[in-house]
């Protein structure tokens, strides 16, 4: 069976491109447009097993929705998909759990690369 | 030292030029004319077009990322992704443009001790638009490809008291676009 990855970012674009990389790469695709629809989608599929996050969002964003992750205990892997470069703001999703960064425009290979690193990392 | 506002202005319009040209060049799209000013940005009213603009604001000084282009610009950069053009937001894809830039602008402006934070990106698309012109210092870029064009626009506004940070010489280098990092 193949691994859900959560995928959240506001903009349609990019949760296209992730969809198209990953799927292709055999794993299964939920979508939220923000932390807030996140937290409601990893809810409803308890099945996922790592997610893909923009920080600048509308409503909560990125680094909002893994502090409020980290408060809930959730050891679901998580990589940041980001125009965000700055080593502070990366420091502190590091602290917050995060277990990867990527600035955008992300590579597919690369991403797909991670994700499988990732969720084998969690099965193990 | 205080720099004059123009000089700012324009040490912030180079890194646009830089980003930007790095952008398309990582879709696989190339840049064939840079030009100043170019003038009639939205082109006739009866063709679509899309604006989307992004704001930052930085310590005493605070602007604006507009970006205009014909829909039908838009369309040729997602068929050049390898996206469907008739089933993606083309505003949303403007959007995302407008993000990226001023997010890879963000990096080197922080290098120079401009550090900024970024809203989250507005678009608008319609027939007709007009854009009027901002009242803080500004100055629009055209940026063409073999077809299509996207005018961009940079907007900033220094109060008094402004002064460029401190380099952040020992700090440790930003990530650029494309890298990752597993922890």
């Amino acid at each position: 069976m193949s691994a859900t990855v959560l995928v959240v970012d506001d903009s349609v674009l990019v949760r296209q491109q992730v969809g198209r990389a990953l799927t292709g790469a055999g794993f299964t695709i939920v979508e939220a447009v923000d932390g807030t629809d996140a937290l409601q989608k990893l809810a409803a599929n308890p099945a996922a097993r790592l997610i893909v996050c923009d920080v600048n969002m509308p409503g909560m964003n990125g680094v909002e929705f893994l502090e409020r992750l980290s408060a809930n205990g959730n050891t679901l892997p998580v990589v940041m998909l980001t125009t965000e470069g700055q080593p502070e703001l990366i420091q502190r999703a590091r602290e917050l759990g995060a277990k990867g960064w990527i600035v955008k425009p992300f590579k597919p290979d690369l991403l797909i690369g991670a994700v499988k690193k990732l969720t084998a990392a969690a099965r193990a | 030292m205080n720099p004059p506002q123009n000089e700012m202005l324009l040490i912030i319009a180079r890194h646009l030029v830089e980003v930007t040209t790095e952008l398309f060049a990582a879709y696989g799209m190339e840049v064939i004319q840079i030009q100043s000013d170019a003038g009639d940005r939205l082109g006739p009213p009866d063709r679509e077009s899309i604006v989307a603009t992004i704001g930052y604001v930085g310590e005493k000084f605070r602007g604006a990322l507009v970006l205009a282009a014909r829909r039908t610009a838009v369309e040729s950069w997602l068929a050049a992704m390898g996206e469907n053009p008739e089933t993606t937001d083309v505003s949303d894809t403007l959007g995302e443009f407008s993000n990226m830039l001023l997010g890879g602008m963000k990096s080197r402006l922080a290098a120079q001790g401009l550090p900024i934070l970024l809203s989250t990106p507005t678009t608008a698309s319609g027939h007709g638009l007009s854009l009027a012109v901002p009242s803080s210092p500004s100055l629009w870029i055209a940026f063409q490809g073999p077809s299509w064009r996207v005018d961009v626009c940079v907007a900033a506004m220094f109060e008094p008291g402004f002064r460029l940070q401190e380099a952040p010489v020992a700090r440790e280098a930003a990530m650029d676009a494309g890298e990752l990092l597993l922890f």
